[in-house]
């Protein structure tokens, strides 16, 4: 399999239809962050779609294709941001709603209701914050790129997880217990 | 408590992106210090969750969204390029099917020539000045680059249908391996991939004219 270095100097060189390449590879990936970072299916296919055709436009601005990458999200992050804007105005601001098991509360809490949990607390960040953990968490970068990602330091890139997984921390406290994740004296 | 930990070489700690000589210090300071245990205790904790849900938080569209997806994007840079002229009308390809771009190339070709000929039948009916003329290879021009868009969507549509072909190969090498789970079924191969990867180039030529007379 032809690196994404050796794929964008041929792309450029003039073997355009290389491309395609480079779309099949990251389009899974590229989906799978835009949805984790909020849009909803059709936004986030919408935004896939523009952030590759921007990318094939401004490839020639690319230093190094190795960091193909790393510019791929970060593209696809700034054509999500009007999206996560209108999302973040639509949240209600208050905290969420952690889901109680009727019959026995203090039943450990299922991977479903688990992950609605998670997803919704993910709602609640700061959309900066939310970025980080997504990369991070989800797409398992380096802080070194999730900080070229969100053009950020990185110490501030750190500085966000903490303070995201922090939060997090918080408001999952009310269901700690049973989800196992209770620890503070 | 004098605490020589701060948040972010916790964070340093927490992600495994310490050298293993810090790591040590760090782990040694955890042991003795109940506070500091209890704040990496409850971000570890966070972070489980997290990696625990990492795979099933986005719903998986079906397969044919990507396919969508690529030929969306394959649609949008091939008419970029074609109203610059910058790479010559070539479309994207799918990974591990080079043949394609045979294929690809030789229907822009046979399209092309088809465009000549057509623009070289002139103007139909009588003559009514130039501006009429200019119209007739304008509307002309119009039916080539629709023609043009045409054959790319069947081209799309080829190489999808001969990407999952190629998967199924694959996966059944991967069976042959032993990497593919007991009890799961693999398709037989297509006949019309072992036909089409048994085609001498100028034979794919013929597939593909027959293919463009189709449209
Ligand atoms: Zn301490």
């Amino acid at each position: 399999m032809e690196q994404d270095k050796k794929l964008v100097e041929l792309i450029l060189k003039g073997e355009r239809e290389r491309f395609g390449v480079l779309v099949e590879r990251y389009q899974r990936a590229i989906y799978r962050f835009l949805m984790n970072m909020g849009l909803d299916h059709d936004e986030a296919a919408d935004t896939m779609q523009n952030a590759f055709v921007k990318a094939y436009d401004k490839l020639h601005t690319l230093r190094g294709g190795e960091h193909f990458r790393v510019w791929l999200y970060s593209i696809a992050a700034n054509q999500a941001r009007n999206y996560m804007r209108r999302r973040a105005r639509e949240l209600p601001l208050e905290e969420p709603d952690m889901p109680v098991h009727e019959e026995d509360p203090g039943l450990l809490v299922e991977r479903e209701q688990l992950r609605s949990l998670l997803s919704g607390a993910l709602k609640r960040l700061p959309e900066d914050q939310r970025k980080v953990v997504v990369l991070r968490a989800f797409e398992n970068m380096p802080f070194k790129e999730v900080a070229e990602v969100c053009s950020i330091s990185l110490s501030n890139a750190k500085t966000s997880y903490h303070r995201a997984l922090k939060k997090m921390q918080r408001w999952l406290k009310p269901v700690a217990s049973r989800m196992n994740l209770e620890n503070q004296g | 408590m004098d605490c020589p930990i701060d948040e972010i070489l916790l964070i340093d700690y927490l992600e495994g992106e310490l050298e293993p000589k810090m790591a040590r210090q760090v782990e040694q300071h955890l042991e003795a210090c109940r506070p500091c245990r209890a704040e990496y205790e409850s971000l570890l904790k966070v972070k489980q969750a997290l990696a625990g849900v990492k795979e099933s938080v986005v719903d998986q569209p079906p397969e044919s969204f990507w396919q969508e997806n690529f030929q969306a994007v394959a649609r949008a840079t091939y008419e970029r390029d074609s109203s610059t002229g910058v790479s010559g009308g070539k479309v994207l390809s799918f990974p591990r099917f080079s043949r394609l771009r045979i294929l690809a190339a030789a229907a822009i070709v046979l399209l092309a020539l088809a465009g000549v000929l057509r623009l070289g039948l002139g103007p139909i009916g009588p003559p009514r000045g130039p501006s009429a003329e200019l119209a007739q290879v304008t509307e002309a021009n119009q039916a080539y680059v629709d023609s043009l868009y045409q054959l790319a969507e069947t081209i799309y549509q080829y190489q999808i249908a001969l990407n999952a072909m190629e998967s199924m190969v694959e996966l059944g090498a991967d069976q042959e391996n032993g990497y593919v789970p007991a009890g799961m079924e693999v398709p037989a191969y297509s006949s019309v991939y072992d036909g089409l990867a048994e085609l001498e180039d100028n034979q794919l030529q013929q597939v593909m004219y027959a293919l463009a007379s189709d449209l």
